[in-house]
């Protein structure tokens, strides 16, 4: 357990910084709502009077902004793409770090086989987005719960909070593959930041157009917090299809590492 | 000019892939484009009546008709400011921080070239490979734009002014790659560094989005400097903000001179 242990110390700082920028932009949303609660009344006047099946197409059927988990439900996204990029930066990290700081040797010719290494990698991983994902909903909720009124809706806000970890799967399993492939991976962020910005414009496009059938490509699309209000759970296939991705992608990370031929 | 020379070539195969990148996004795009505008016309006369606050936190342009290719193009300006400044930020942290990275630092530094010089380069292959981006992603857009341009009149040079905006703020965020390139540390806490600025930059431009009594906090965030629409539409290319940018990123260039000139390299 010393390879898990020494994942964990090294991206707990990463951690910490990546989860306070989430909070802030969730603080920095919440002090904002005030300014769009005086306009909310007179929106949810006139958005009644529209089709449901646009409604729908758009993510707001069910939505009403002057209910504080309808306002969230549209800004989640930001968070969620910050959650993505720790995710994916971490994924990409695990695998290939050795390789920037060419400390292979040292950690393969320990007396471990290299799926043994690969696995405790991978619940370090696991483990840190599942802390981030805790530590942001225990510090994000005591704001959501001052601001939500006399019914918060708990429910929404567990599922949409949690839905920074599923997303994070997508990635990290992605990010494990990436890492893999080049005999050694030069730099972590551009790669990261490309990727996962190339997810997220697709998921911008989508919505613009008003368009569901590429919806399956993009994981910012799974979770949708609008989705979440009217539904209050998450969607099985879209669950479905990111964790395909995440265990397709991780059994290939898996499979390449232990037939690496590695430069030390 | 070896220097250069090497530079261009280590970064050839990262610019095809950014530039085969751009193309489908622009190719994806209007394929969704050609789809939609059959089909737009209701969800149109729908967005227009829409509520101002709404349509704030939907991050949608107001009252535009996306059936029209210039307004759907506008849309991209966004795409290719986050792109382009990943692209940018990261190329110019890496290009100087990757000498010490690689061990190669004592190899290029101990040729018979001032350590300014051999920046100055570096900073040069930089720009050719943003101007590089920017010309396929201008080339590529007019061409997609004027496939579906109904409008009569050209939409070229509109659609060129947008990339030269790009242009401009990709300046700035090579110039702040270069300067955190020569401040940090280590390559990784420079394209750290560079991260954190687009990342937090893009939610200082939503958060100004949102609530419009922030505007003048929009100084601070260069994904606020150009608004696409006076752009596209009244060929307004902002001379303050371009000025601005330009300004930025020349401070971040002498900034990196004078820093990277005394730094004790790590070989």
């Amino acid at each position: 357990m010393n390879i898990f242990r020494q994942e964990l110390k090294m991206h707990v700082r990463p951690l910490l910084f990546y989860t306070l920028g989430m909070l802030a932009a969730f603080y920095a949303f919440l002090l904002l709502y005030d300014s769009i609660a005086a306009d909310a009344a007179l929106v949810d006047a006139v958005l009644a009077n529209f089709p449901k099946e646009f409604k729908a197409a758009f993510g707001f059927a069910d939505v009403s902004l002057s209910d504080l988990g309808g306002y969230l439900s549209f800004l989640f996204a930001y968070i969620v793409l910050i959650g993505a990029v720790f995710g994916m930066k971490t994924g990409i990290s695990v695998l290939s770090e050795e390789g920037r700081t060419r400390t292979s040797d040292f950690l393969l010719s320990k007396p471990l086989r290299r799926g043994r290494v690969a696995s405790e990698k991978l619940l370090a991983l696991c483990l840190l987005l599942a802390v981030q994902n805790v530590l942001f909903f225990a510090l994000a909720l005591p704001g959501y719960l001052s601001k939500a009124g006399e019914e918060p809706n708990l429910k929404l806000f567990v599922l949409m909070s949690f839905s920074v970890f599923m997303v994070q799967l997508f990635f990290a399993g992605i990010g494990l593959f990436l890492s893999v492939l080049p005999r050694r991976l030069k730099a972590v962020m551009p790669v990261t930041l490309a990727v996962v910005f190339l997810f997220y414009i697709v998921e911008l496009i989508n919505e613009s157009v008003l368009d569901k059938t590429l919806s399956y490509l993009t994981p910012f699309s799974y979770f949708k917090a609008s989705e979440l209000l009217s539904r209050a759970a998450y969607d099985g296939r879209y669950l479905a299809a990111d964790l395909a991705v995440f265990f397709l992608f991780t059994a290939l990370a898996f499979w390449i590492y232990e037939k690496k031929d590695i430069h030390a | 000019m070896n220097l250069l020379k090497r530079e261009l070539k280590a970064n050839a195969k990262s610019l095809l892939a950014w530039c085969l990148a751009m193309v489908f996004l622009i190719w994806a795009g209007m394929v969704k484009y050609d789809a939609f505008r059959k089909t737009g016309d209701e969800v149109n006369q729908m967005l227009a009546q829409l509520p101002s606050a709404l349509v704030r936190i939907l991050g949608i342009g107001n009252g535009a008709d996306l059936t029209s290719v210039a307004v759907f193009y506008s849309m991209f300006f966004l795409f290719f400011m986050l792109l382009g400044a990943v692209h940018a930020g990261m190329l110019g942290a890496l290009i100087l921080a990757k000498e010490e990275r690689d061990k190669t630092a004592d190899f290029l530094f101990s040729k018979p070239i001032r350590r300014n010089r051999a920046v100055l380069i570096k900073l040069l292959a930089a720009v050719l490979n943003i101007l590089v981006l920017d010309l396929v992603t201008c080339l590529v857009s007019i061409v997609f734009v004027e496939r579906y341009n109904t409008a009569g009149q050209s939409l070229a040079y509109p659609v060129f002014l947008v990339v030269a905006a790009l242009f401009f703020l990709q300046l700035l965020f090579l110039g702040a790659g270069f300067l955190a390139a020569a401040a940090a540390k280590s390559a990784k806490t420079a394209s750290s560094a560079v991260s954190v600025l687009i990342l937090g930059t893009y939610l200082l431009s939503v958060v100004i989005h949102i609530n419009g009594d922030l505007e003048y906090l929009g100084i601070l965030s260069p994904f606020r400097y150009f608004d696409v629409n006076a752009v596209m539409f009244d060929r307004y290319l902002s001379p303050g903000y371009s000025a601005l940018s330009l300004l930025l990123a020349a401070t971040c260039a002498a900034g990196t001179v004078k820093l990277f000139g005394r730094r004790n390299l790590r070989g």
